[in-house]
């Protein structure tokens, strides 16, 4: 393979990743956005939804992609509850103790399952993952691009959800201005349960379809969750577009960093770069 | 009356609780002295911690950096130039300290606050962990520390109990250097930054020299327990030095016991700690069991009595 | 040689200009009122010449020295200091502690610091409150706690931004006895009110404000029967 096959292929996986990844960081950055928490947990619940999608490929032969429709009630039914139950009766307090108790969430459900599963990876045997064609001497992985597909779909999907809809655009006023959302008779509680719900799906979907390609262990929602947290400093707390710029951004950078340098060395850099964000411009780089 | 009940309590239950630690070690076998370094070396570094979180209010993520960097720069110097690790100890503590000073000032320079504070030393944390593994001496594989056979210069003991004792001189020393910082005017100001720094500085105290102070502290104090542990362990890898894991379960400690007290250190890992071993004992001896205990506490805690359970506890005592 | 000149200072915030190269003095000793109605730019005034702020141009000058783009802690140093409108105690320390904060500013003897601490503390008559934490006191209680806070850090200058504000009226002659008393005690007093009767009766001028610019500078008499003063004032005064 010349370079410039090699150079096209790691845009195309960096790019498919970067759909991935933009779906985690919108997820993050619409909770934050509406609600003023990081939650420490996100990347636990991508992990919860791997393992579902693992399941069900397993046990019943069900495809990844049809995992996507079922990780999204269910990842929607446990971010509410959790938002319900946990974080609603400690709204007011100041964020870092918002902040800590979604990490105790993170304890709690990493190591229940690290308890029930046990720490060996597991990865999922499916044919179709190493799928490709040949397009103009360069090989495309079909799964790949069905992944960026189904990623900027749902990440499309939300955006008129959040822009169109009643329910989205009530959301939406909820997060620029709580006094004026109440004042206009908006369930303000509903609203936070409702966006932490969706933020959530969407690394029910990223979990589903990321699975093919990753190995799932109780532990590896925190290498995501970093990467949330950078995706969405870079792309501005609360902006729907720049997590999706950054998230694109991130994948690339980091499968290049990945395929290029030495060991896990790339990574520095991308949290070089969440540094220098955070030191210089901590609204992000993209906010509209 | 229930002021001088809750004063004589402060007094004498401490001073019991010092006489036991004194002898402990005595009365039982290695199991149970490794268990009470464990709980020990983890009040130790939570109270390091406290001094910058709990005082002065700046939650730091990146005690596993201070840490590692001690345990790392002893080890490094007594494998490359057999330097005697109670140097290297105070290398490491330097070392640390001007990391410290770095990130801290870099933050207050930018008037970095809260969680943003947070974030950015966990960014830095993941940094060092990613350089550990790729480009530290030993890489992903780590180090075993050279052995020297119980010799007291080389910080290696074949009897427990004296790294008992000397974790134990290290907690006092910090719950001294607490108290003292709380009753003098370094505390006050602590105190103040964590409370509304803008408004500490228009009374006068300069932010950026006192949360650099506070960090200095925390990281060279951190960096002394992470050559205490190494030398105890005698091994060290990235993910000893420097995972996550490291730093939560320091944090756990004051956040648990009681944030910004002086004995809140003591109480959380006196809970916390045995508690994991029990865990681990009972429950089989899969790895992170007690941190699905440690996370339900977390969350109780934070939402009924978010100052620890120090208050709590006072709150209770008073009332009855 | 006044005490404080601010020259021509301009402050925005993205588009919106809040201080309009606003010009005056402050002479050692007087008690100087400043007025406007909400969004005149008073606090952000205040916040400007206590360091809070650093101006987009124009020139503050304190005893003599320019001060402009120091440090609010350097400023405080050498006898600025200021209340908070927004009354902003520390909440977990006790009202000793809250006062003491400013006296080691300047020293780091504990024992001296205490009881100088007391003094102040007496002076605005919180004594029976002194052991208590900050976050429990009433908002009368509070606005005594800025005031001694800031007297601490013995000024010459002190900035009091709306201290009779949200307080009952009964506790309003009290505060005004104790601006007086600060007069007495030698430290110049520039002094945000909305209350006219108290702007009135101890302020030797008044300076007022609208959209940012200065709009008056004279005598009580002869601010309150300005022109343009009253216009924009129109339904923000309250007696």
């Amino acid at each position: 393979m010349d370079f410039l096959s090699i150079l096209i292929q790691t845009f195309i996986t960096g790019i498919s990743m970067g759909g991935v990844y933009l779906l985690i960081g919108i997820g993050l950055t619409l909770i934050f956005g509406v609600i003023k928490v990081i939650n420490f947990a996100h990347g636990s619940f991508m992990m919860i939804a791997m393992y579902v999608t693992l399941w069900l490929f397993n046990r019943f032969d069900i495809n990844p992609y049809l995992s996507v429709l079922i990780n999204i009630p269910l990842i929607f039914v446990i971010g509410y509850l959790v938002q319900r139950f946990l974080i609603n009766p400690i709204l007011d307090a100041p964020h870092l103790n918002q902040l800590l108790l979604t990490l105790g969430l993170l304890l709690v459900i990493e190591n229940t399952m690290l308890y029930f599963k046990g720490a060996d990876p597991y990865t999922m045997k499916i044919g179709y993952s190493v799928q490709s064609i040949k397009a103009g001497g360069i090989i495309l992985s079909i799964p790949r691009l069905i992944i960026l597909s189904v990623a900027l779909l749902y990440a499309g999907l939300l955006h008129l959800f959040l822009s169109k809809t009643e329910t989205g655009r009530a959301i939406r006023a909820t997060a620029s201005d709580r006094q004026a959302a109440l004042s206009v008779g908006i369930n303000v509680r509903l609203m936070y349960a409702l966006a932490f719900a969706i933020g959530s799906t969407c690394v029910g979907v990223a979990g589903a379809l990321i699975m093919m390609f990753f190995y799932v262990h109780p532990y590896v929602g925190h290498t995501f969750l970093i990467l949330a947290f950078v995706i969405v400093i870079l792309g501005g707390l609360g902006s729907f577009f720049g997590a999706f710029v950054a998230g694109l951004l991130i994948g690339v950078i980091d499968t290049f960093g990945a395929t290029f340098l030495p060991g896990t060395s790339g990574r520095m850099l991308i949290f070089g770069a969440m540094i220098v964000v955070l030191l210089f411009k901590p609204t992000g780089l993209f906010k509209r | 009356m229930d002021q001088t009940i809750l004063r004589k309590g402060a007094f004498w239950i401490p001073l019991v609780g010092l006489s036991i630690a004194l002898i402990f070690p005595w009365f039982v076998d290695d199991y149970f002295i490794h268990l009470a370094i464990l709980t020990i070396l983890y009040i130790y570094l939570g109270a390091c911690w406290n001094l910058l979180g709990g005082y002065t209010g700046l939650a730091c993520f990146g005690q596993s950096v201070f840490y590692g960097i001690g345990g790392y720069t002893s080890t490094v110097l007594l494998i490359k130039l057999d330097l005697t690790p109670w140097i290297g100890m105070l290398l490491g503590g330097i070392l640390a300290t001007l990391i410290g000073l770095m990130m801290g000032y870099l933050s207050f320079h930018y008037k970095l606050k809260g969680w943003y504070f947070g974030l950015v030393t966990l960014a830095f944390a993941e940094i060092f962990q990613i350089a550990a593994t790729n480009f530290f001496p030993g890489g992903a594989a780590g180090l075993y520390v050279p052995l020297r056979h119980n010799q007291i210069l080389y910080y290696q003991f074949a009897d427990k109990r004296i790294n008992y004792y000397i974790i134990l001189g290290l907690v006092l020393l910090v719950l001294l250097i607490t108290h003292f910082i709380a009753r003098h005017r370094l505390g006050y100001f602590f105190k103040a930054v964590r409370d509304d720094e803008e408004v500490a500085e228009s009374l006068g105290v300069y932010l950026m020299k006192y949360k650099l102070i506070a960090m200095s502290i925390s990281s060279f104090l951190t960096a002394i327990g992470g050559t205490f542990y190494i030398q105890y362990l005698l091994f060290i890898d990235p993910e000893i030095a420097f995972r996550m894991d490291v730093t939560i379960e320091i944090i756990l400690r004051p956040l648990v016991g009681g944030i910004g007290t002086l004995w809140g250190p003591v109480l959380g890992s006196l809970l916390l700690t045995p508690l994991a071993e029990i865990c681990n004992v009972f429950l089989g001896g899969r790895m992170g069991i007690h941190l699905i205990l440690y996370g339900i506490i977390l969350i109780l805690v934070i939402i009924y009595s978010p100052q620890g359970l120090l208050p709590l506890l006072k709150r209770l005592f008073a009332k009855s | 040689m006044a005490l404080l000149e601010v020259k021509g200072i301009t402050k925005r915030f993205g588009g919106l200009v809040s201080l309009n190269e606003v010009t005056l003095k402050i002479k050692e000793g007087e008690i100087v009122g400043l007025i406007g109605p909400n969004g005149a730019g008073k606090t952000t005034l205040f916040n400007t010449i206590s360091g809070y702020y650093w101006p987009d141009s124009g020139k503050i000058i304190y005893n003599g020295k320019h001060i402009t783009g120091l440090r609010s802690d350097q400023i405080n140093k050498m006898g600025i200091a200021r209340t908070f409108q927004s009354m902003r105690p520390f909440v977990n320390m006790t009202v000793l502690e809250n006062v003491m904060v400013g006296i080691l500013s300047r020293t780091s003897d504990m024992t001296f610091s205490r009881q100088k601490a007391l003094k102040y503390i007496e002076f605005v008559g919180l004594l029976e409150k002194v052991d208590s934490f900050a976050g429990q006191l009433s908002t009368g209680q509070r606005k005594r706690l800025e005031m001694a806070r800031a007297m601490a850090t013995q000024p010459r200058l002190l900035l009091l931004d709306e201290v009779t504000g949200g307080v009952d009226p009964r506790g309003v002659p009290a505060l005004v006895g104790l601006m007086k008393k600060l007069r007495e005690e030698g430290i110049t007093l520039f002094v945000i009110e909305h209350r006219i009767k108290v702007i009135t009766s101890i302020c030797d001028r008044i300076i007022a404000l609208h959209l940012g610019s200065k709009i008056a500078d004279g005598t009580p008499k002869e601010v309150t029967n300005n022109r343009q003063v009253i216009d924009s004032y129109l339904g923000e005064v309250y007696a």
